[in-house]
């Protein structure tokens, strides 16, 4: 105990070290060369879960939105903090649930979804939207926007 | 304690500070519309109102203009401009069944919401009888008259109380005020002493109404059914909606009946064939389309469908230019339903085509009982005596069918609204009347009157040369049961 507290500020500042190092190589796999963040954002990224595919190829079928990516609608961006926080925290939730074999047959958009979606839709389209009912569900009209209806219009 | 760890400290918090703030950051302002001119409260003048609000202005001061084509498969009231669309040519033997009043004189297809009052002038005098109360759809004053007249408002002849609005805008049918605030645009309902009474009547807090039911709740103001109680001289004396005893979202054609049956100070009118006193049902849209309709369920509104969104600008707005889907190309109904065009008509045109092949059953088979009526009282008063509890159940099963076929036959969509509901209604009316006229003629046969198998109708003398116009019988525009069943009967 003695020699702990004598010792508590190289302790402290080893403990800092650390943790700067620890950031650097954070920062540097995400941001850096290696690009993780990046990556993860990437709708191929998304897909490489199975039982994300036929969401994937709905929307890589589906007109308008081809350019944007899954995270662009799917993940709220008020700020960076908010965005990266959630991007955590859906991420590795989907991980959980794939490798706890919870995934259920047909993936429905959950109550917050539906927000961080509407939310997006409104963040892009803000001045077509601005005088029209911003609380309907852009989608329960356009609804070839909804995954699991873009046959509609494929087969028409 | 070193210095040089306090330092460390010092900059790792700071670093800690810059990095949230660097990620969270502030949000940068939202652009707020800007308001270039305001409308002051009360103000009736469309064209002030269009001053803000320029986009929707220009479209509903469309609703003048004609469309020009034909487009619908029975509604035709906008196609040309013109007044003289007959309804009663269309479907004769409503001439007979309103022969008695105003209806079976003169009725139209009603043409744009530009027209509302100019139809009232054109008109055969007969359908303004009721008085002042016409008013209360169709000019943007009536609330304010009916605020300031009492219950004159109501009974004084239509042209006194019409000269009451400044002749400027004496012509002007729905304007701006009719649904919206003028502060910021929000709809408000307008016609408290009609609308807001009925949803009272059922419960309905309408202050509690979300947007996207105020989008429908401003066109039940007017495209609802409404009943004129009378006072014993046959005076106007208020206006209301049947609506009691149902509720929100199911309003039914059998409280509506009930309603208008056992109040007898809303029997307006009498039917010559018949001789029976009767109540009346006007254009049901707002009833029949929420009641449990596929369309309301799924959360849409009459504006979704007759004042789609459209682009002006970089905004979109509703489309003021009100009118039928069908009339627009079906344009409002893409915005959900990915189908092209032709298929999406396909399915109006063969719900139409089903409702329409039952509204003339059942209205031939309503008339048909009518006209035994007629032979009835005619036996009944050369002093033959005739069952009364046979004639008593005769008149009930009449009425019922009687209001069912009149109620689907004054609803505007042709059964598209609620296409289901549209069929059990008309089905019930051919029950109902069939039923009737087998209780009849079972009364004529034990009076020793023999009826023939197929009962005269001497439509003719209904639908030609009717009123001081001399109005005639277009065969050109009749509707033929598109099934075919009727030519059998």
């Amino acid at each position: 105990m003695g020699a702990l507290y004598k010792n508590r500020w190289k302790i402290l500042i080893g403990v800092l070290f650390l943790g700067v190092l620890g950031s650097g190589l954070g920062l540097f796999l995400s941001f850096g060369p290696p690009d993780l963040m990046a990556k993860t954002e990437t709708p191929l990224f998304c897909a490489s879960c199975h039982t994300m595919e036929a969401n994937y190829e709905a929307w890589f079928n589906v007109g308008a939105h081809r350019t944007v990516k899954c995270v662009d609608c799917h993940l709220p961006h008020e700020n960076l903090g908010v965005y990266y926080i959630w991007k955590s925290i859906d991420g590795l939730w989907d991980v959980a649930v794939y490798y706890s074999g919870r995934v259920p047959e047909r993936i429905d958009i959950s109550e917050r979804q539906q927000g961080v979606v509407q939310s997006n839709c409104i963040r892009c389209h803000e001045a077509r939207v601005a005088r029209i009912d911003q609380e309907r569900q852009c989608w329960t009209c356009h609804r070839w926007l909804q995954h699991n209806l873009a046959g509609v219009r494929m087969t028409r | 304690m070193s210095l040089g760890a306090k330092n460390m400290i010092g900059i790792a918090l700071c670093l800690c500070v810059a990095l949230v703030v660097g990620f969270l950051g502030c949000e940068p302002t939202k652009p707020v519309q800007r308001q270039a001119v305001t409308v002051p409260d009360g103000e009736m003048d469309p064209a002030l109102w269009g001053k803000a609000y320029p986009e929707e202005y220009e479209s509903w001061k469309k609703t003048e203009d004609p469309v020009g084509a034909r487009r619908s498969r029975y509604k035709t009231g906008m196609d040309s401009g013109a007044l003289t669309v007959d309804k009663l040519s269309q479907f004769p033997y409503m001439a007979l069944l309103f022969n008695g009043w105003g209806f079976g004189v003169e009725y139209n297809e009603p043409r744009g919401h530009a027209y509302m009052v100019r139809d009232q002038l054109e008109i055969d005098s007969s359908r303004l009888k009721a008085g002042g109360v016409c008013l209360s759809c169709k000019s943007p004053f009536a609330p304010t008259l009916q605020k300031e007249m009492g219950i004159d408002y109501y009974k004084k002849p239509f042209m006194d109380t019409l000269s009451r609005i400044p002749e400027k805008m004496r012509t002007l049918g729905v304007a701006c005020i009719d649904c919206h605030d003028p502060k910021d645009m929000g709809l408000r309902i307008s016609r408290g002493f009609s609308l807001v009474e009925a949803f009272k009547s059922m419960g309905t807090d309408y202050s509690k109404l979300t947007r996207q039911e105020m989008r429908s709740a401003v066109c039940g103001q007017c495209h609802v059914t409404y009943n004129i109680p009378k006072d014993a001289e046959g005076n106007s004396m208020g206006l209301y909606f049947p609506w009691q005893g149902s509720k929100f979202g199911a309003i039914s054609v059998e409280n509506i009946i009930k309603q208008i049956r056992t109040d007898q100070t809303v029997k307006e009118w009498k039917q010559n064939v018949t001789g029976f006193r009767m109540a009346f049902i006007r254009h049901p849209e707002y009833e029949f389309w929420t009641n449990g309709s596929v369309h309301f369920k799924a959360g849409a509104s009459c504006a979704d469908c007759h004042m789609p969104y459209t682009v002006a600008g970089v905004y979109k707005i509703s489309d003021h230019r009100v009118m039928s889907p069908v009339q627009g190309d079906l344009k409002a109904c893409k915005q959900c339903h990915a189908e092209s065009t032709d298929w999406l008509k396909e399915r109006v045109f063969s719900i139409q085509d089903r409702t329409v092949s039952m509204m003339i059953r059942a209205g031939y088979a309503t008339a048909t009982t009518a006209k035994l009526f007629e032979v009835v009282h005619k036996v009944k008063g050369s002093g033959t005596a005739i069952d009364e509890e046979l004639y008593a159940k005769a008149k009930d099963f009449y009425e019922e069918a009687f209001y069912r076929q009149l109620f689907m036959g004054a609803e505007n969509s042709v059964g598209f609204h609620n296409p289901p509901e549209g069929l059990r209604i008309l089905g019930d009316s051919v029950a109902f009347a069939t039923k009737a006229e087998g209780y009849l003629r079972q009364l004529l046969t034990k009076a020793g009157v023999e009826v023939p198998i197929k009962v005269d109708l001497e439509i003719m003398k209904y639908v030609d040369q009717r009123g001081e116009k001399k109005l005639k019988f277009d065969p050109a525009l009749e509707f033929k049961d598109p099934m075919g069943i009727q030519d059998r009967f």
